[in-house]
């Protein structure tokens, strides 16, 4: 008797030993999902920069494309029929404007009142910036700037390349149906 | 003392607050968080003719080296089309170029698209080889790597925010110890927000399919191609997901996007991350991780 009883002591010990560290391991696991979020770590080695601009170039500006962080326009300035800057001047350097649900007094969002400092959304600009460009590189031609370059040899200022498709890369006759519209929908 | 800096790279503009420096250091960090986009624009665009990604995009079919950086990103990219079971696959760089979205020079299209499944690696000799005519986009990856590296190029700021097109990596605290507060983007009205968040030291990212600009010769598109049927992705046309990188949040929001409700609702319970969901009804699905940290707008707003 004494024996079988000293085993289920000994069981039940072990038992719920066992299901207490469980339980802990679990919330452990489960604090560490949810408890504060480390900071980003992806190391790189950085090539520096050199900025120039060029004098006797020109530059011409597209047409504005609004956005949520206020109007993108681009430009770029062309010397010798290369591109050597694309730019977006016109991007304020200030936080972007906040919008809100139009019931939320819009006029003291835009005037930047509003507690937000910045807003997650589906890219934007890239697309405003494309067509900008597109703008202002259709304007270069009709203004007679002949660009024979590609922008990827261009030197930016504060700026890099912006996707660029490639009619304008390589700046000749470009027609819609450069593009190879073939696709496979199978 | 709060500083505002705008670039542009990446073919976006950048926008970096900075929190608890003085001004001349504060650019001064800007510069090299600057930098290190460049840098990432310059090897692993699409567009760039120069990149190392257009390099191994032109390598029609022959084992090709690249840097372990590339090797690491499109071998990430195989794995998480193998988890979606090829929903997410980088081959859609064929799709989206036949949109006219960024077209390799002297392209000819294959008759069958290749998919993640015709790439080969040599890990020892940090080769790839693509099947002919097959080309890679593994830009939402990149975009949140780039955020994070430029994040670690930012390590002694006290406080900042990255935005690059709406993605966003936090550090620190705003101002006097109060969270950065993040707005939702509103799918069918660029002049509103849906939600609004506190966030310390986390990365979000939304991803939406609402910004349908593009139109070939009258055929819609987006960037976000289901590759599983090669056509853009529909039924959540936003997704917005928390997570320690921006990497994280970019792509597990994409593939949200790809996925659909059932699919992602399913993927994104299991990660834990905190992520807010519209579907094509409007309906919102979010989880309590989200909720905890969201912030009334009304209280935002003056």
């Amino acid at each position: 008797m004494t024996s079988l009883s000293k085993i289920l002591q000994k069981f039940f010990v072990i038992f719920f030993t066992a299901v207490s560290v469980v339980l802990v391991f679990a919330g452990i696991t489960r604090i560490k999902k949810e408890g504060v979020l480390a900071t980003a770590t992806t190391p790189e080695g950085t090539a520096p920069l050199s900025p120039s601009v060029l004098s006797s170039a020109t530059t011409i500006t597209g047409k504005a494309y609004q956005t949520p962080w206020g109007n993108a326009v681009a430009s770029i300035t062309v010397k010798d029929g290369k591109i050597i800057a694309t730019n977006m001047p016109s991007i304020p350097d200030s936080p972007p404007s906040v919008y809100a649900e139009p019931f939320l007094v819009e006029q003291a969002l835009r005037a930047g009142s509003a507690n937000i400092q910045g807003v997650s959304g589906a890219t934007y600009t890239s697309i405003a910036f494309k067509s900008s460009l597109e703008s202002a590189i259709a304007k270069a031609n009709t203004e007679g700037q002949s660009i024979t370059a590609n922008i990827g040899s261009a030197i930016t200022t504060s700026t890099a390349k912006p996707a660029v498709p490639k009619k304008y890369r390589k700046g000749n006759d470009h027609d819609d149906d450069e593009w190879d519209d073939d696709h496979d929908d199978d | 003392m709060t500083e505002h800096y705008v670039f542009h790279s990446m073919g976006i503009p950048i926008h970096i607050t900075i929190v608890g420096l003085p001004k001349k250091e504060a650019g001064e960090a800007v510069k090299k968080a600057e930098i290190v986009f460049n840098e990432y624009d310059l090897r692993f665009s699409r567009f760039e003719p120069d990149s190392e990604l257009m390099a191994l995009n032109m390598s029609n079919g022959a084992w090709h080296k690249v840097g372990v950086e590339l090797f690491q990103v499109i071998k990430k990219c195989v794995a998480l089309s193998a988890e979606t079971d090829g929903a997410f696959d980088p081959s859609v760089g064929g799709i989206l170029a036949s949109y006219g979205y960024g077209l390799p020079e002297n392209f000819i299209s294959p008759a069958n698209s290749p998919t993640y499944r015709d790439l080969a690696f040599n890990e020892r000799e940090l080769l790839i080889r693509l099947a002919p005519g097959q080309i890679l986009e593994p830009a939402c990856i990149i975009k949140g790597m780039a955020i994070d590296s430029a994040g670690k190029a930012l390590e002694k700021v006290p406080g900042f925010m990255i935005n690059v097109g709406g993605d966003i990596l936090t550090k620190g605290d705003y101002d006097g110890g109060s969270a950065w507060n993040i707005a939702v983007q509103a799918p069918n009205n660029p002049d509103a927000i849906v939600s609004a968040v506190g966030l310390k030291n986390a990365g979000i990212a939304t991803s939406g399919v609402y910004q349908t600009k593009g139109e070939q010769d009258g055929k819609k598109w987006h960037h976000l191609v289901n590759m599983k049927n090669k056509c853009p992705a529909n039924g959540v046309v936003s997704a917005t997901v928390i997570a320690e990188t921006c990497e994280r949040a970019d792509t597990e929001a994409s593939l949200a996007i790809l996925l659909g409700p059932i699919q992602a609702t399913a993927r994104l319970e299991q990660s834990g991350l905190p992520y807010f969901l519209i579907d094509e009804e409007g309906n919102v699905h979010k989880n309590s991780a989200f909720a905890k940290l969201e912030v009334p707008i009304q209280s935002l707003v003056s």
